[in-house]
């Protein structure tokens, strides 16, 4: 029970009955089978959710199409903001962490898109963020990592936002302007993508990789398309080494072949073994399941399901020390309080707010390291205080966009301990000693009544921890 | 060998050190303050991203200056865009008229072609350096926290306060320490059932040792203090202090409030984004800099405005990661660096000049080929601004791996 718990703490956005039970009866090597096949989940009930939401399929080139940027003056026509399809994938995170069975499928959503952070909400990224997440990510966060890394580099919003649309080789142009290289985004491609801050590149490397990518660009605004393009006449040719690496002058093929080469250097499954089983099992992750995960990555060319497997399946997962090790991140936290009490979601977009004052806003962190889910940096006092008043509002029905009603986890309409007791047993956590008597104690003694105790609930230590 | 093993070989012989803040707290702190309005008060903002030193402080004296940046060059005083002078030799950036006007009072002073010994460029790491304190050797807790730790501890529970969600990288480590974003929700909760609700919160944690014990006894005296002294929506700023409605504003505007209410404020960190100028970086009248720019300096102004005398006791140190390639790249913009422009800013520091060896940007002089060199370590200046300021007799204790007894001060004091 308590191991079935703590797997579903990590491989989604929180337990719930609904999937306490299907743990319980298929095991968990079975359910984890069937989450690493997210094609073959029926997932309709929050696809008719998402129906509600037009511009989230949509390509960048129809989004630049569909919600043109106003000319002065003009007002753009209701729903056709420019700003609306990121407002709209935005609200899509929300309801499918709250609602997707294929819960495995968010978080890793979640897990790369913070590894390949892009900042959302900025210039053509209105138009570019929304298909990233959808496609670029979505769509291969379960494939391999070869692929993902390189679908991320050649898409509009990571061109955009490490500036690499600008890179170019040496040149004057006809008025005057001198152009040349920018190394912003083979930087991070080689720090926080791929090798890791101390695999031992060389500056040098870096120069040489910008060199390589010269011309991977996104098409010009006027010809009315947001899309990947390689510029041949922008391309610095030649034979550059990279990372210990000769990689002859092909074009645009120069650059694929180098994204190959560093998506499976061993530096690079150690990293991405590094990350995944900081995230999955401890901020101080134990070192053998790394060097497993980094096996499994270099014998698989980087196969995300069989290192989601590694991980899960691992020993070192299920030792008790690594239970409860972990501090929610706030879309975890708010998230999973809403799985846990049965809460819905009526209306996500002023359900967004409350990001900014859990210090996470979607989609909006500026560094390219993406935000960080280690304890440290994810609960301060204000933030602490901030959750506590969200449980509140929440817990009173007063959020605007959620509907939470105490009767579900109450059905019996009990008072005293034995209301505690039920609201600490429906929200499925295994409370400590201390916790539970404090509970028991504001329903008996401080007077509590079930929306104040399923917010009190929601806070404890055994909650905000998984 | 490399770093990585380098640093798990060091910490093995150190014993690792668990996540454990506040020990020094005891539960139910005293409402009072320990610290009266005189004592000290640093802020610590950090400006991330890499701010390039060489347009903010503009050596514009320099022959191999306005070559290297053709376009993005800040042109010399006394022409359309061009930089306010300093001394002859440098010039500020134009749209940093309030730093000018604190630098021809004295108090203000830089030091340029300051920063790391580190040759990294990555700004995870070289931020994670500074703020930890030390040269290339990465240490559990931040510089700010050691010092916490060699001072008296303090019962104030605004003692040490990071402004945004969490507390950060430097003020990190076992003394204690919040982190709030604003002073409303501190208000927000006010009711007696929210009273009840906040101590039920308290009692089950009363006896945690760990992030979530600590943090939850630290919200409910956070709220203890700031519901009767904190109050935003109460707070008047004054001398005509002009704060703008930006986020870095408000944050200033917080601290001015904390330290007028006289809540034992002693360190502080504030942070400011927007200085990885890789793409139109611009010079001094537009583009991506001047816009950083022109969020930084009105908000220092209005809080060096707002705090009035209580400014005597408090010191901005204002620092970056590194700075930005001498050369401007081929996308109006810089690449990371190395060398660059720190601030002191203090009524008391012996300011009004720009301190620091110049080390030139002639080809050969430049940091491997291509960034401004470093000839003034970090710690060299932090370590003076704590002992000097701060009244700090370990210094070498805060930075364990920088030997101030042989080196010359950096001497704005």
């Amino acid at each position: 029970m308590r191991k079935n718990y703590h797997f579903l703490s990590r491989a989604t956005f929180g337990p719930t009955k609904e999937s306490m039970q299907q743990v319980e009866s298929t095991g968990i090597e079975s359910w984890l089978d069937q989450q690493l096949r997210p094609e073959q989940i029926n997932n309709s009930r929050v696809e008719r959710l998402l129906g509600s939401l037009p511009s989230l399929f949509m390509s960048a080139t129809e989004l630049l199409r569909e919600y043109p940027r106003p000319e002065q003056g003009e007002s753009p026509a209701p729903g056709k903001e420019f700003w609306r399809p990121f407002l709209e994938v935005s609200c899509a995170t929300l309801l499918l962490a709250r609602y997707s069975e294929s819960q495995l499928l968010e978080i890793m959503t979640n897990f790369w898109f913070n590894h390949f952070n892009v900042f959302g909400p900025e210039g053509i990224n209105f138009y570019a963020t929304p298909p990233y997440i959808m496609e670029t990510i979505r769509k291969n966060a379960l494939g391999t990592f070869p692929k993902l890394l390189q679908k991320t580099a050649k898409s509009p919003a990571m061109l955009y936002y490490l500036d690499n649309y600008l890179s170019s080789r040496e040149m004057v142009l006809s008025n005057g302007e001198e152009k040349g290289i920018n190394e912003n985004y083979a930087r991070e491609l080689m720090e926080l993508h791929t090798l890791g801050v101390d695999a031992g590149y060389t500056q040098e490397d870096i120069i040489n990789a910008a060199k390589i990518l010269t011309g991977w660009s996104i098409t010009r605004p006027r010809t009315g398309e947001l899309d990947f393009q390689f510029y041949e006449n922008i391309h610095e040719p030649g034979t550059y080494q990279v990372f210990g690496q000769t990689f002859a002058s092909r074009g645009m093929q120069q650059g694929l072949d180098m994204i190959a080469y560093l998506a499976l250097r061993p530096e690079t499954a150690q990293h991405v073994a590094e990350k995944l089983v900081a995230a999955f099992v401890a901020d101080d992750p134990p070192s053998r399941l790394i060097q497993n995960v980094k096996d499994v990555f270099l014998a698989t060319g980087g196969d995300i399901p069989s290192l989601l497997k590694t991980i899960f399946l691992s020993r070192e997962f299920y030792e008790v020390k690594y239970l409860r090790a972990k501090i929610k991140s706030p879309l975890r936290f708010f998230i999973s309080s809403l799985r846990a009490t049965g809460a819905d979601i009526l209306d996500a977009e002023p359900v967004l707010r409350p990001f900014q004052s859990l210090g996470q806003p979607l989609f909006r962190c500026q560094p390219p390291t993406g935000y960080s889910d280690k304890k440290e940096a994810v609960l301060g006092t204000g933030v602490f205080l901030s959750e506590s008043l969200l449980t509140r509002t929440m817990a009173f029905d007063r959020l605007r966009g959620v509907s939470m009603s105490p009767s579900k986890l109450n059905p019996d309409n009990l008072t005293g301990i034995d209301l505690a007791d039920a609201l600490m047993e429906g929200i499925l956590v295994h409370f400590e000693h201390k916790t539970a008597e404090v509970v028991r104690k504001a329903s008996l003694s401080y007077g509590f009544g079930p929306r104040e105790l399923i917010s009190l609930i929601l806070v404890t230590p055994d909650f905000l921890l998984y | 060998m490399k770093r990585r093993e380098f640093l798990k070989k060091s910490s093995q012989a150190l014993g690792s050190l668990p996540f454990v803040t506040g020990i020094f707290k005891s539960a139910g702190a005293s409402v009072t303050s320990t610290t009266n309005g005189s004592s000290p008060i640093l802020i610590a903002l950090f400006l991330r991203g890499g701010a390039d030193g060489l347009n903010i402080v503009v050596p514009y004296g320099d022959p191999g200056y306005s070559g290297l940046r053709p376009t993005i060059g800040i042109s010399a005083p006394g022409t359309q865009g061009g930089a306010l002078d300093l001394d002859g030799f440098f010039g500020l950036h134009p749209k940093l008229p309030a730093f000018k006007s604190f630098y021809d009072q004295g108090k203000m002073a830089m030091v340029h072609a300051c920063g790391s010994p580190s040759e990294t460029r990555s700004h995870f790491d070289a931020m994670d350096l500074m703020e930890g304190g030390s040269g290339t050797v990465k240490l559990d807790d931040g510089w700010l926290n050691r010092y916490l730790q060699t001072s008296i501890p303090s019962q104030d529970i605004f003692h040490a306060v990071s402004i945004g969600p969490a507390v950060v990288r430097s003020l990190s480590g076992i003394a204690s320490s919040i982190a709030i974003s604003n002073l409303d929700i501190l208000h927000m909760s006010g009711s007696n059932r929210m009273k009840t609700y906040l101590d039920a919160i308290k009692e089950m944690n009363a006896e945690r040792q760990d992030i979530i014990g600590y943090t939850a006894r630290s919200m409910l005296e956070a709220i203890e203090i700031g519901q009767d002294k904190l109050d935003p929506d109460a707070y008047v700023p004054e001398n005509g202090a002009d704060y703008q409605e930006d986020e870095f504003s408000s944050q200033l505007k917080i601290l001015a409030q904390m330290i007028k209410a006289d809540v034992g404020l002693h360190v502080a960190t504030v942070d400011l984004g927007g200085w990885d100028t890789h793409t139109n970086q611009g010079g001094g009248e537009s583009g991506a800099l001047a816009n950083a720019l022109d969020i930084l300096n009105p908000g220092i102004e209005a809080l060096i405005t707002d705090l009035g005398n209580q400014a005597e006791r408090t010191l901005i140190l204002i620092m970056t990661e590194f700075g930005r390639t001498a050369r401007q790249n081929g996308s109006g913009g810089t690449d990371h660096g190395h060398g660059t422009v720190l601030f002191v800013i203090g009524q008391k520091i012996n300011g009004g000049r720009v301190y620091g060896q110049w080390p030139g940007l002639a080809e050969k002089n430049l940091y491997q080929g291509r960034d401004l060199a470093v000839t003034t370590d970090f710690r060299q200046l932090f370590g003076e601004v704590l002992e000097h300021h701060m009244n700090c007799a370990e210094i070498h204790s805060v930075f364990p791996d920088y030997d101030h007894t042989n080196n010359t001060p950096v001497g704005l004091f």
